[in-house]
C-alpha cells in the first residue's frame, strides 16, 4: 500500500459516542458502523493531514505498545491507490478507515498500557503534532479504552432486518373440500393442470 | 404376557447419521421400537439392532404410506408413536403418558413438534391407538388424519393434546438429494389428489431446488388456484403464497398484490405478515408497516406451540422491535425509535447492529430535545 496517502473523514457522516466505541452513520449510503475504541481513534485521526504511515505509530503511542501494529492497520490494496489526491477522495478515505478494521486479522492478544493518559510521554509527543481542536476527542477515545485491541468495525445498513419469512405446517395436511363455487369445471381444470405439468416434466426428462 | 403400552414405529433408509440419537431418545420411554428398513446400504440396520430395536426389511415401492403402515402393522403396543430417524423425543413424562393413554375414549394425541432449529412449534398427530383401521394414506406426505376423521365421525373418538415434545433435525442441512426422490412421488400424489395444496407447495420447492424456476412458479400458482376456489382454508394453504412471494421478491419482482391477498386469507400466518411488512418498508410506507411489526413484536413465540403452523423465530421479539425502531426512525420519531431499539437490545443483548441503531436513535432524540 501507499503509506504516504493522507486520510480524511468523509463529510456528512454522523458520529455518536457509545460506551465502548463510537457509532458512525453515513446517511448518503444508509450505512451504519460500530467502531471499537481503536478503530475510533483511527477515524478521529483522519483529518486529512496525517499520512497513513503515522497511524500505526499513533496507536503505539496511544497504547504504549512495544512496536507499531502496522499489519493491523494496513489498508486494503484497492483503496490505497498510489498518488490518490489528498482532498479529492473524501469518500474513499472513509472507506479506507472502515476497510482497515474489516480486513484486520482478529487478534485475541491485548497489550496493557504502561502509563496513564497524563503521563504517557510518547502520546503527548504525538498529540502535539495533531491539530489542537482534535486533541480532546482523541484523548477521550483513548481514555475510554483500557487496553489495546485490534481495530474492529462492524457495518450494517440501517434498513437491515434479520427476520426470515419461513413457515412450516404438518405434512399430514389433507385437502379441504371445495366450496360451493368449486365447480366440476374447476376440478377438471386442476386435473388438466396437473396432467400438463406431468407431461412437461416427462418431456424434459 | 401383557401387551406393551406404547410402540415407537420408524421407517428408515440410510439414516446412520441420525438414527442413534433418535433411538437413544426413545430408550426407556417407549416399550418397544420397530424399525422398518426400506433398503439401507449404510449401518442403519446394525445401529437399530444394537440399540434394541426390532428391525424388519421392507421392499421400497415408492409409497411412504405403505412403508409406514408396515411399521405400524408390526407394532405390538396398544398405542403407536410414529417418529422419523431424524427426529428426537425431547419431552416425555412416562407417568403422564400412561395417564393419557389410559383414556378409553381417545384415539389419538397430538405432540408439540419443532420442525427445524430456530422455529416455533406446532401440533402433530403422532400418537394413535393401534387399531387396524387407523392407517396412513398417501404415497408421499402420508397422513393418518383421513382415517382418524372417519373414526371420530363413526365412533365419536376423541383427539387429545399432549405435552410430549418432538424435534426434527434432518432438514437443517442440505436436502438437495431428496428432490429427485420426491419429485415423481409428488407428481403421483397430485395426479391422485390435485387439491392437495401442501404437495403443490412442496412440488414448487423441489423444482426450484432442481433449478426449474419456471416450473416452481407454475406449481405454486396451481396451489393458489386451489386455495382461491375454496371458501375455507387450512394453515397449509398459506404455503404456496409464502413460497411464491419469497421467490418473486428474491427475483426482484413485485409481490405486493399477492401478499395483500395472502394476508387477507391467512391473517395468522406470521411469516406472510413479516414479508408484507418488509415490502411496505421497502416502499417507504413506514406508517402502514408499523402495526404489522407491532403485532409480531407482541407475540410470545414460545406460546405458539398449540397452533397449526411453525415459524422462524427471527420474525418475532428483537427483530420485530428493531423493525419498529427503523420505521419510527424513518418517520423522525426518534424517541420512539430509541425505545424500540432499546427493547430489541434487551431481547438480543449481543446484537451489535441493534446496539448501534439504538445509539444513533438516542443521539437523534437527544438532538431533537435540545432543539426544543
Amino acid at each position: 500500500m501507499d503509506w504516504s496517502i493522507c486520510l480524511e473523514r468523509a463529510s456528512g457522516i454522523e458520529i455518536r459516542a457509545a460506551p465502548d466505541g463510537i457509532v458512525v452513520y453515513d446517511p448518503a449510503r444508509d450505512r451504519l458502523h460500530y467502531l471499537n475504541p481503536t478503530a475510533a481513534l483511527l477515524l478521529e485521526s483522519c483529518d486529512g493531514t496525517l499520512p497513513a504511515a503515522e497511524l500505526p505509530a499513533l496507536l503505539a503511542a496511544a497504547f504504549d505498545l512495544p512496536a507499531p501494529p502496522t499489519g493491523e492497520v494496513e489498508l486494503p490494496h484497492n483503496t490505497a491507490r498510489p498518488g490518490a489526491p489528498r482532498r479529492g477522495a473524501r469518500r474513499l478515505t472513509f472507506r479506507c478507515c472502515t476497510g482497515v478494521a474489516l480486513l484486520c486479522k482478529v487478534s485475541t492478544g491485548t497489550h496493557r498500557r504502561g502509563h496513564t493518559m497524563s503521563t504517557n510521554p510518547s502520546l503527548e509527543r504525538f498529540l502535539e503534532r495533531v491539530e489542537p481542536g482534535r486533541r480532546d476527542a482523541l484523548r477521550k477515545i483513548i481514555a475510554g479504552a483500557a487496553v489495546y485491541t485490534t481495530p474492529v468495525v462492524a457495518s450494517f445498513t440501517l434498513e437491515s432486518l434479520d427476520g426470515q419469512a419461513q413457515a412450516q405446517v404438518s405434512n399430514q395436511a389433507v385437502s379441504v373440500p371445495a366450496s360451493s363455487g368449486w365447480s366440476l369445471a374447476a376440478l377438471a381444470g386442476m386435473v388438466a393442470a396437473a396432467g400438463a405439468l406431468l407431461l412437461r416434466r416427462r418431456r424434459r426428462g | 404376557m401383557p401387551r406393551p403400552l406404547l410402540s415407537a414405529a420408524l421407517i428408515v433408509r440410510d439414516e446412520e447419521r441420525f438414527l442413534a440419537a433418535c433411538l437413544s431418545s426413545l430408550a426407556g420411554r417407549v416399550d418397544e421400537i420397530v424399525v422398518v428398513d426400506t433398503g439401507s446400504t449404510d449401518r442403519s440396520r446394525d445401529i437399530a439392532g444394537d440399540l434394541g430395536a426390532r428391525v424388519l426389511p421392507f421392499r421400497w415401492i415408492d409409497d411412504f404410506a405403505a412403508a409406514r403402515n408396515a411399521a405400524v402393522d408390526a407394532s405390538l403396543g396398544e398405542w403407536v408413536l410414529y417418529i422419523d430417524a431424524d427426529e428426537r423425543l425431547v419431552e416425555f413424562d412416562r407417568a403422564e403418558a400412561e395417564r393419557l393413554l389410559a383414556a378409553r375414549d381417545h384415539a389419538c394425541y397430538t405432540v408439540l413438534f419443532r420442525p427445524q432449529r430456530g422455529f416455533t412449534r406446532y401440533r402433530e398427530h403422532r400418537i394413535f391407538r393401534n387399531r387396524p383401521e387407523l392407517r396412513f394414506r398417501g404415497v408421499i406426505h402420508e397422513s393418518l388424519i383421513p382415517a382418524l376423521d372417519e373414526l371420530v365421525a363413526r365412533e365419536g373418538a376423541r383427539i387429545g393434546a399432549s405435552a410430549i415434545g418432538l424435534e426434527h433435525d434432518g432438514y437443517d442441512g442440505d436436502i438437495r438429494h431428496k428432490h429427485p426422490r420426491n419429485l415423481p412421488l409428488l407428481e403421483k400424489r397430485l395426479a391422485q389428489d390435485p387439491a392437495h395444496v401442501y404437495s403443490w407447495a412442496h412440488l414448487g420447492t423441489s423444482l426450484l431446488g432442481l433449478g426449474d424456476a419456471e416450473g416452481a412458479e407454475q406449481a405454486w400458482r396451481r396451489g393458489l388456484d386451489v386455495v382461491r376456489s375454496r371458501a375455507a382454508t387450512t394453515a397449509a394453504d398459506g404455503l404456496p403464497y409464502l413460497h411464491l412471494a419469497n421467490f418473486l421478491l428474491d427475483c426482484g419482482r413485485d409481490a405486493t398484490e399477492l401478499l395483500d391477498e395472502a394476508c387477507r386469507r391467512f391473517p395468522d400466518n406470521y411469516a406472510l405478515l413479516w414479508l408484507r411488512a418488509r415490502t411496505l418498508v421497502e416502499a417507504a410506507r413506514y406508517r402502514e408497516a408499523m402495526p404489522l411489526f407491532a403485532r409480531l413484536a407482541a407475540i410470545d413465540p414460545d406460546a405458539l406451540g398449540d397452533g397449526p403452523m411453525a415459524f422462524d423465530r427471527s420474525i418475532f421479539a428483537a427483530n420485530a422491535h428493531a423493525a419498529l425502531g427503523l420505521c419510527a426512525f424513518r418517520l423522525g420519531m426518534y424517541d420512539q425509535s430509541a425505545a424500540h431499539y432499546a427493547r430489541a437490545e434487551t431481547l438480543a443483548p449481543g446484537d451489535v447492529a441493534i446496539r448501534a441503531k439504538r445509539v444513533l436513535a438516542e443521539g437523534r432524540a437527544s438532538d431533537a430535545a435540545a432543539r426544543r
